[in-house]
C-alpha cells in the first residue's frame, strides 16, 4: 500500500513540466548533497566491514582501508570449520521456536481482548502494555535462579520461556488491535453456523490476519536473532551459543585475525539484511506499527 | 457476560498469562524482594539486610557515576537521536526519486544486532587499524589521532556515538511512517497560501508529529536506561568505570561479585527511573493535548 502511493508520487513529479524542475535544481542539488553525506555516515562502517571480509590477513595490515587489492574468499571458508556454523544454528532454533510460541500465545491471548465484551479486558490490557517498558535485567537475577531451579540452566530450551515473554506485550497489542478492524459480519455469519470460537480463531481470525502476524513475526524474529544479556546470563558451554554470544567468544580468540573477524559479522548480519530486501513494506511496517499504534 | 463466556475468555487468555507472570511479572516482583537481603546465589545463605543494599548504593561513587553516564546516554538520546532520525526522515520523504533507497540505505546499521555493531565499532575506533584515526592522518590532522576507547575523557562518547549511528534510523523508520501518513492536501494548500517548505515543516509537520514524538521519546529513554550490549562488548564499563552504565553496573555486581541483593537494588533504581518517567511523559502528554484541544 505505502509503496504504491510512493511510486505515484515518484511518477507524478517525474512528469512535472522542464521549466519548473530546472528552477528547483539548486535546492535539489543540496539536498542530494546532504543526503549522500547522511548515507555515507551510515554505511562507512558497513563498508569497512564487508571490505575487511574480502581482504588477506597481511592485505588487511598494509591498507585496512582501502579497496581489496586481491580479493580471497578464505575467510569465509574458514568459518565453515569453525563453532561459526553451529553459532548460526542454534541462533535459528532459536528464532523458530521464539517467532511460533509468541504468535501462537499472542493469537490466542489477543483473540478474547479484542472480540469478547467485558470490562476486564482493559486492565488486562494495561497489563500486557505495562511490559513494552521493562528493562530486562529488572528480571534477570529472578530469571538467573528459577533456570537454574528448573533445571534449564545452559540449555537453548530455558531462553524461550524469557524470548517469549518479553515479546508477548508488543505482539498482543499489534494483533488485538488488527483483530477488532475484522468486519463485525464475518463473527455473526460464522455463529449463525454454529461455530465455536476455536473454529472462529481457525478459520477467520487467523486467515484475515496475515499483515498482522508477519508484523509480529518480524518484531520478534529481530529480537530473537539478536539478543544478548539473557544467553550471557543463561548459558555457559560453548556449545549453545546462538550468533551474538558466538560473534562476541570469536572477538576474544580471534583478536589479530581481523579479516576472520570482520566475514564472521558479515555473515551474522546477512539473515536480516536479506529478510530486510525480501520483505521491506513489512519489516518497516512491523518497526513502525509497535512505536505508531503505542500512542 | 456469562459465565460460560468468562471462561472461555480466561481459557483463551491462560497460556500466554501463564508464561507472562512466571518470566515478566514474578521476576519483577522478586527482583524487589531481593533488593533487601544479601545473597551469593543459590545454594548460599540468604539473609535480610532492610534496607541496607539502599543506602550502600547512596554512598556507592561507582553507583553515581553510572547513573550520571546513563543520564549522558538518555539526554544524548533524546536530544540527539530523535532529532537525526527525523532529519533522515526528512531527507527519505523530501527525496523527489528512490525513497526507498534511500530509506534503506540509511537502514543498515539498525539491521545489525548490537554485538556486531560493538565489535565492529571497535574496529572503526582501533589506534592502529581504526578507521576513524586513518581519516585523520588521511587529511593531515595526525595530532588529533588517539586511542578513542582507551582513554576516560574519551570513552563514553565513542560508545555513544556508536549508539546514536546503531538506533537513529530506527527512529526514522517510524517517522517516515507518520510523517507518510499526514493528509498531502495540507501540504498542497499551505503551497497555494505561498507558506516555504522550512514554514510548512514548522507549521504542519512538526506539530501533526508531536503524538509521536513524545511515544518515541519514552521509546528512546527505556531504551537507554536498558543499553548493555554495546558498552559490555566496548569498554566492559572502562577504562576506571568511565563508560560504566546502570545496567552493565548491575551485571557486574550480580554475575562477577555475585552480590544478587545488590544487584537487585540497582534493578530496582532501572525499574524506577523507568517507571517514573514513563508516567511523566504520558501525564504531560495528556494535559497539552488537553490544553491544545481546548484552544482549538
Amino acid at each position: 500500500m505505502t509503496s504504491a502511493t510512493v511510486r505515484t508520487v515518484d511518477q507524478g513529479s517525474a512528469g512535472t513540466p522542464g521549466a519548473r524542475r530546472s528552477g528547483r535544481r539548486r535546492p535539489g542539488l543540496l539536498r542530494l548533497a546532504i543526503a549522500t553525506v547522511a548515507a555515507i555516515l551510515s554505511v562507512f562502517p558497513v563498508v569497512f566491514m564487508l571490505s575487511g571480509a574480502l581482504k588477506t590477513r597481511g592485505g588487511f595490515l598494509e591498507n585496512p582501508f582501502g579497496i581489496p587489492t586481491e580479493i580471497t574468499l578464505a575467510n569465509f571458508t574458514g568459518l565453515i570449520h569453525s563453532e561459526f556454523g553451529k553459532y548460526f544454528l542454534n541462533s535459528i532454533v532459536i528464532a523458530v521456536v521464539t517467532v511460533t510460541g509468541t504468535v501462537t500465545l499472542a493469537v490466542l491471548a489477543a483473540y478474547p481482548l479484542s472480540r469478547f465484551r467485558t470490562r476486564l479486558n482493559t486492565p488486562m490490557m494495561l497489563v500486557f502494555l505495562a511490559g513494552i517498558m521493562i528493562p530486562v535485567h529488572v528480571t534477570l537475577i529472578p530469571i538467573y535462579v528459577l533456570t537454574q531451579q528448573m533445571r534449564m540452566y545452559d540449555s537453548i530450551a530455558g531462553l524461550f520461556g524469557p524470548y517469549i515473554a518479553f515479546n508477548l506485550p508488543i505482539a498482543v497489542f499489534v494483533l488485538a488491535s488488527f483483530f477488532r478492524q475484522i468486519p463485525e459480519s464475518l463473527f455473526d455469519a460464522a455463529k449463525i453456523d454454529g461455530a465455536g470460537h476455536w473454529r472462529i480463531v481457525r478459520s477467520i481470525v487467523v486467515p484475515m490476519s496475515g499483515p498482522a502476524i508477519s508484523t509480529v513475526a518480524v518484531i520478534t524474529y529481530i529480537f530473537a536473532w539478536n539478543e544478548f544479556v539473557f544467553a550471557l546470563v543463561l548459558l555457559s558451554s560453548s556449545t549453545n551459543y546462538p550468533l551474538p554470544l558466538g560473534l562476541n567468544a570469536f572477538y576474544g580468540e580471534f583478536s589479530v585475525d581481523i579479516p576472520g573477524m570482520m566475514a564472521a559479522l558479515t555473515v551474522a548480519t546477512l539473515p536480516s539484511f536479506l529478510f530486510f530486501l525480501a520483505a521491506q513494506e513489512r519489516v518497516v511496517s512491523g518497526l513502525a506499527a509497535g512505536a505508531l499504534r503505542g500512542e | 457476560m456469562q459465565r460460560s463466556e468468562r471462561l472461555k475468555w480466561m481459557g483463551f487468555l491462560l497460556p500466554a498469562l501463564a508464561v507472562y507472570a512466571v518470566f515478566l511479572i514474578y521476576p519483577i516482583v522478586q527482583s524487589g524482594v531481593l533488593s533487601f537481603s544479601s545473597w551469593a546465589g543459590p545454594g548460599r545463605p540468604k539473609t535480610s539486610v532492610g534496607f541496607g543494599n539502599y543506602a550502600e548504593l547512596l554512598q556507592d561513587p561507582i553507583f553515581w557515576l553510572s547513573l550520571r553516564n546513563t543520564g549522558a546516554l538518555l539526554l544524548v538520546s533524546v536530544f540527539l537521536q530523535l532529532p537525526v532520525g527525523l532529519g533522515l526522515a526528512l531527507i527519505v520523504t523530501s527525496a523527489r526519486r528512490a525513497k526507498r533507497f534511500w530509506r534503506a540505505v540509511y537502514f543498515l546499521p539498525t539491521l545489525m544486532s548490537t554485538v556486531a555493531v560493538a565489535i565492529l565499532w571497535r574496529f572503526v575506533y582501533s589506534p592502529e587499524y581504526g578507521i576513524i584515526n586513518g581519516f585523520l592522518r588521511w587529511v593531515g590532522l595526525d595530532s588529533w589521532t588517539q586511542g578513542w576507547l582507551g582513554q576516560t575523557g574519551t570513552a563514553l562518547w565513542a560508545v555513544i556515538a556508536a549508539n546514536l549511528w546503531q538506533w537513529a534510523p530506527f527512529y526514522m523508520i517510524i517517522y517516515i511512517a507518520a510523517i507518510l501518513g499526514i493528509d498531502r492536501e495540507i501540504y498542497e494548500a499551505a503551497e497555494m497560501d505561498g507558506a516555504s517548505p522550512f514554514q510548512q515543516f514548522r507549521f504542519i509537520t512538526l506539530p501533526l508529529l508531536v503524538p509521536v514524538l513524545i511515544t518515541t521519546s519514552i521509546l528512546s529513554l527505556a531504551g537507554s536506561i536498558k543499553a548493555f550490549d554495546l558498552v559490555y562488548i566496548m569498554t566492559l564499563g572502562g577504562p576506571s568505570n568511565s563508560t560504566e552504565l546502570l545496567a552493565t553496573y548491575m551485571f557486574r555486581q550480580g554475575f562477577r561479585n555475585y552480590r544478587l541483593g545488590y544487584a537487585s537494588a540497582v534493578a530496582m533504581v532501572m525499574f524506577a527511573i523507568t517507571f517514573v518517567i514513563t508516567v511523566i511523559v504520558l501525564v504531560r502528554s495528556n494535559r497539552s493535548q488537553h490544553a491544545n484541544g481546548g484552544r482549538g
